[in-house]
């Protein structure tokens, strides 16, 4: 079990570097690369280009920049911000707790979709069964930001029920402008968990251990509880995991909707302005947080189930 | 090539047991499409979706000969007969409507319509074929072969996609097909995953061994003895790609990196028309009306094609 965490996590490190060295040459081989900006600007005489591009490092050859920026981010270290003098690193961790609060609280609302998976394979065929299937699937096919304007459009601005955007202090105001972006940013994580749950759960169902408790007289709850649950729900310790960074890319657009000050809201204001060192910070900050997201799937399988083994 | 084993006792039967496996897999396959066709729900997304891709694919011809408008002409007669765009359903001879600039909705909608579906679709394409191609040769070949395509398929399943194609966006000026490339590029290990497991039971039945015995390449087994055998998961696969691709392209348009404007995608006239929710609210309906029930019919195609193809589903 040790070496194999050992393996999994160098592998991970190794999963970053290539993800950030692909990142690395996109970016430099596209056309309009990072200083293409700079070159449209008229103002800018040749000299101050030169100035600009030597404080940059964007002088020097390709292999040159790339061993540079490999130190450089080691140490999450990615330069100043080019639309404001602070390092972007400084401004992009500014924003995580915001992102975290909203992420951790979608992330809940999200495994609601436990219990209604597990209802939803009890009472298969049943009208509850099929209502749930028919939101799943008209969710799934509906892009979150448009089901986001709508509930905007619909609670916030016709029923006035809830805030667009104002209000501070207090737990309440907290939570009444946390829930509805939480909640939509869910939706994703919500389906999956719903269809994920519902089907592992029908294939323990139909597992010989559970028809034999039933046979020999155990009662209904005794054999969910003991059979049915505890094994449905191991692999829902993959998702856990694999669902992690979903929230992360999902909350670009939801931030973007509901103006949440966090991380997805600031990437989306630094590609407006084509703020790359942000850009580089925020998606290197997101790899590491996907890849951790295998990692965990991984080595908190192979905890719950007993039957993984590890060569 | 690492798990070769050749049973050279099989020589007799070789020619029977291919026989009886190739009959058996066509049959596996029209009897898949009989239960996909049997399900009413199926054959009306099916026959939606084609209705719907005819229509927006023949946007050219309707525009010129059925609405007499054409997609970025801002009709002028409007403001002279006292109207100020965007003007609702039927006013001024627009069946729908227009936009907040006095363009006819209809054919916007109809050409948006062109622009999203071939995105997906081609982005699939795209998908299908990566996909499909990198799962018979890891699959079939495996190891160092294998190790190599699976670290690919991680440094991508691995990739923040949504930030990457912003990222990409700000360089590349997103237009159909690039844009369909690159989101193809980002989707197409899904596919891969599944179809290198399938190739890696299919690899050493008995109908690989006898053709291998026989003589045949390895492009020829790929080709003719287990491609077959994939097919109705790479159909499955490109359903499912479809839908995640129009999504993504209404999510990068919706922020502004996807397609731009004027060429209308259904995407960028929903994030256009957001502002005119309470005012001209057919502006919003059209685009997504049309959206949803394209997006719907090939997700429930793509659904049901997996429970008529996949006998372990076909109880739930």
């Amino acid at each position: 079990m040790r070496r194999f965490i050992i393996r999994r996590v160098l592998q991970s490190i190794l999963l970053i570097w290539a993800v950030m060295s692909l990142t690395f040459l996109l970016i430099n081989i596209a056309p309009g690369g990072p200083d293409a900006i700079l070159a449209q600007n008229p103002k800018l005489t040749k000299d101050q280009i030169a100035a600009i591009r030597e404080s940059y490092g964007l002088n020097k050859p390709l292999y040159e920049q790339y061993i540079v920026w490999m130190g450089r981010i080691v140490t999450f270290d990615f330069g100043r911000s080019y639309t404001n003098p602070f390092p972007a690193v400084q401004r992009v961790f500014e924003r995580v707790p915001n992102t975290a609060e909203l992420g951790l609280a979608s992330y809940l609302i999200g495994m609601l979709g436990i219990p209604i998976g597990i209802y939803a394979a009890r009472h298969r065929g049943k009208f509850g069964d099929n209502f749930i299937r028919v939101v799943t699937v008209i969710g799934s096919c509906m892009p979150v930001w448009w089901i986001s304007l709508m509930v905007i459009f619909i609670l916030a601005a016709t029923l006035r029920w809830f805030p667009q955007g104002e209000g501070q202090g207090g737990v309440l105001p907290w939570f009444v402008n946390l829930i509805i972006p939480a909640a939509l940013l869910s939706t994703g994580t919500l389906i999956s968990f719903t269809r994920f749950v519902r089907a592992e759960t029908l294939e323990v169902l139909s597992q010989d251990y559970v028809r034999t408790a039933n046979a020999k007289g155990l009662a209904a709850g005794q054999v969910n509880r003991w059979h049915v649950f505890r094994n449905s729900l191991i692999p829902v310790v993959t998702l856990l995991g694999y669902l992690l960074p979903t929230l992360v890319s999902g909350a670009i657009i939801t931030e973007q909707i509901f103006q949440w000050p966090g991380m997805g809201r600031l990437f989306y204001q630094s590609a407006v302005s084509r703020d790359m060192p942000v850009l580089l910070c925020i998606l290197y900050i997101s790899t590491i947080l996907t890849v951790l997201g295998t990692l965990l799937a991984d080595i908190g399988y192979g905890l719950v189930d007993p039957r993984v083994r590890y060569d | 090539m690492s798990q070769t084993t050749t049973q050279v006792t099989a020589g007799p039967d070789v020619q029977q047991v291919t026989s009886r496996r190739k009959s058996q897999s066509r049959g596996f396959f029209l009897s898949g499409f009989i239960r996909f066709l049997s399900a009413p729900l199926n054959v009306i997304s099916l026959v939606v979706f084609i209705i719907i891709t005819a229509i927006c694919y023949s946007s050219g011809f309707i525009a010129t000969n059925i609405v007499h408008q054409e997609r970025d002409t801002i009709d002028f007669n409007l403001l002279t007969q006292g109207f100020q765009p965007p003007v609702g359903p039927g006013v001024g001879g627009h069946i729908l409507g227009t936009d907040d600039l006095g363009r006819d909705l209809l054919v916007r909608v109809l050409y948006g319509g062109q622009v999203s579906i071939t995105v997906g679709l081609l982005a699939a394409i795209f998908s299908v074929f990566v996909g499909t191609a990198m799962g018979l040769i890891a699959g079939y070949f495996g190891g160092k072969v294998d190790d190599a395509i699976n670290a690919i398929v991680q440094i991508i399943f691995n990739v923040p996609s949504l930030f990457l194609l912003i990222i990409l966006s700000l360089f590349f000026k997103p237009d159909i097909l690039s844009l369909s490339i690159i989101i193809g590029f980002l989707i197409w290990p899904g596919g891969t995953r599944q179809i290198r497991g399938q190739v890696l039971s299919l690899r050493n039945r008995e109908y690989v061994d006898a053709a291998r015995v026989m003589g045949a390449s390895n492009v020829r087994i790929l080709l003719k003895h287990i491609l077959p055998n994939v097919v109705s998961t790479m159909l499955v696969v490109a359903g499912f790609d479809i839908v995640g691709a129009m999504l993504t392209e209404s999510g990068l348009s919706y922020l502004g990196f996807g397609i731009s404007v004027p060429i209308p995608s259904w995407g960028n006239m929903l994030s256009d028309s957001q502002l005119f929710f309470t005012t001209a609210p057919w502006m919003v309906y059209a685009p997504a009306i049309a959206f949803f029930i394209t997006v719907l019919c090939v997700y429930l195609i793509a659904d049901g094609l997996r429970d008529a193809f996949d006998p372990r589903l076909r109880e739930r």
